[in-house]
C-alpha cells in the first residue's frame, strides 16, 4: 500500500466501513489512514454517533407503535372500498350485462320453441271440418314430407258405373 | 300536447292489431280458387310436366305411373260466393268460400254427380296450398282433384 493512497480522504470509505462492508485491504487502508487523518476520525466519530442515535430513536419509536391497533387500522381501511365495490356498484354493473343478457336468452328460448319444438313440420295444408255423403269410403291422409291433405274416397256401386259409361 | 298523446296512443294500438290479426285485418275477401283434374292410372308412364312440383310426393303413396292433367279451371270468387267447375263423368264441384282466419280458408266443397250429391265437406285451406280430392274411378285410373287456394 502506498502513501498517496493512505493520505487521501475518502467519505464513501468512512460510510461503508459503519455499515461493515469494507474488505480487508480497504479496511487496512482506512485504519493507515485514520492513523494520521485527525478530520477523517472526527468525521468517523460524527458518522458513528449519528448511526447510533439513529438506531437508539428507531428502536424507541417501534415501541411506541401498537402494532396490533395498527394492523386492525390497514385491514379496515383496505377492506372498506373493496366492500363498496361488491356492494350497490357492482350490484347495477351486473344488471347492466345482466338483464339484456336474460332478456336475449328469453326470447331466443321463446322463438326457438315456437319454431323447432312446437312447429316440428309444416302444418296440414287443409284441415277437414265436417264431411257428409253417400259413398262406399273415405279415406283422410297427409302427405308425410309437405303434409298436404289427401280426402281419397270410393264412390257407390251405382255411382261408379255410371260414371265409367262416359 | 294531449292530442298528440292521443294519436300516438290510437297509433300504437293500430299498430298492434295490425301485428296481431295481419290477414283478417287486411284482406280483400277475395278469393281465387283453381281446381285441376289430374288422371291418374297405371297405364303408360310419365307425368305431365305441370304437374311434377305437385304430385312428386303422391307419387311415392301411390303406385300409379302416370300423372295426366286434364284441366284447369280458375274461380274467382268473394265470400259467400259459390261457383261450380265441370268435372269429368258428369260431376260438378261446387265451392263457397265462407271466411278467411289466419292464414286458412273456411270454404265449402259440395261433389256432385248428375243431380246427386256424392259429398260435401267443410275444409279449411291453408293459403297458397292445395287439397287433393281423389278416388272416382275414370277410364282406365282414377281422378284426383287439387283445390288450390290464394286469398
Amino acid at each position: 500500500m502506498n502513501e498517496a493512497q493512505t493520505n487521501f480522504c475518502d467519505d464513501d470509505l468512512l460510510i461503508r466501513s459503519l455499515d461493515d462492508d469494507l474488505d480487508a485491504a480497504e479496511k487496512e487502508r482506512l485504519a493507515a489512514h485514520l492513523e494520521t487523518c485527525r478530520p477523517c476520525r472526527q468525521q468517523l466519530a460524527r458518522l458513528t454517533g449519528f448511526s447510533r442515535d439513529l438506531v437508539r430513536r428507531v428502536d424507541l419509536a417501534a415501541e411506541a407503535v401498537d402494532f396490533t391497533a395498527l394492523e386492525k387500522d390497514v385491514l379496515t381501511k383496505a377492506l372498506r372500498p373493496r366492500r363498496s365495490t361488491n356492494g350497490g356498484a357492482g350490484w347495477f354493473r351486473a344488471l347492466k350485462f345482466g338483464i339484456p343478457a336474460a332478456v336475449t336468452a328469453g326470447l331466443l328460448l321463446f322463438f326457438g320453441y315456437g319454431q323447432f319444438m312446437v312447429n316440428s313440420g309444416p302444418p296440414p295444408s287443409a284441415i277437414i271440418n265436417s264431411f257428409t255423403g253417400s259413398m262406399s269410403s273415405v279415406m283422410i291422409f297427409e302427405t308425410p314430407e309437405t303434409s298436404q291433405t289427401i280426402l281419397w274416397y270410393t264412390e257407390d256401386t251405382d255411382v261408379e258405373s255410371e260414371s265409367d259409361a262416359v | 300536447m294531449r292530442s298528440r298523446w292521443l294519436l300516438l296512443q290510437l297509433f300504437a294500438l293500430f299498430v298492434i292489431v295490425v301485428c296481431t290479426f295481419p290477414a283478417t285485418g287486411l284482406a280483400k275477401e277475395q278469393f281465387r280458387i283453381s281446381v285441376d283434374t289430374i288422371l291418374a292410372s297405371r297405364q303408360g308412364q310419365g307425368v305431365d310436366p305441370q304437374l311434377k312440383r305437385h304430385v312428386g310426393e303422391l307419387q311415392s303413396m301411390f303406385n300409379y305411373t302416370s300423372y295426366r292433367l286434364l284441366s284447369s279451371e280458375r274461380l274467382n270468387l268473394k265470400k259467400g260466393q259459390s261457383g261450380t267447375v265441370s268435372l269429368p263423368g258428369g260431376r260438378r264441384l261446387k265451392i263457397t268460400p265462407h271466411r278467411i282466419r289466419g292464414k286458412r280458408a273456411e270454404i265449402a266443397l259440395q261433389m256432385m254427380k248428375k243431380k246427386r250429391t256424392v259429398f260435401q265437406t267443410q275444409v279449411q285451406l291453408l293459403n297458397h296450398a292445395s287439397l287433393f280430392v281423389g278416388g272416382p274411378k275414370h277410364k282406365n285410373g282414377n281422378l284426383i282433384f287439387k283445390i288450390s287456394g290464394d286469398y
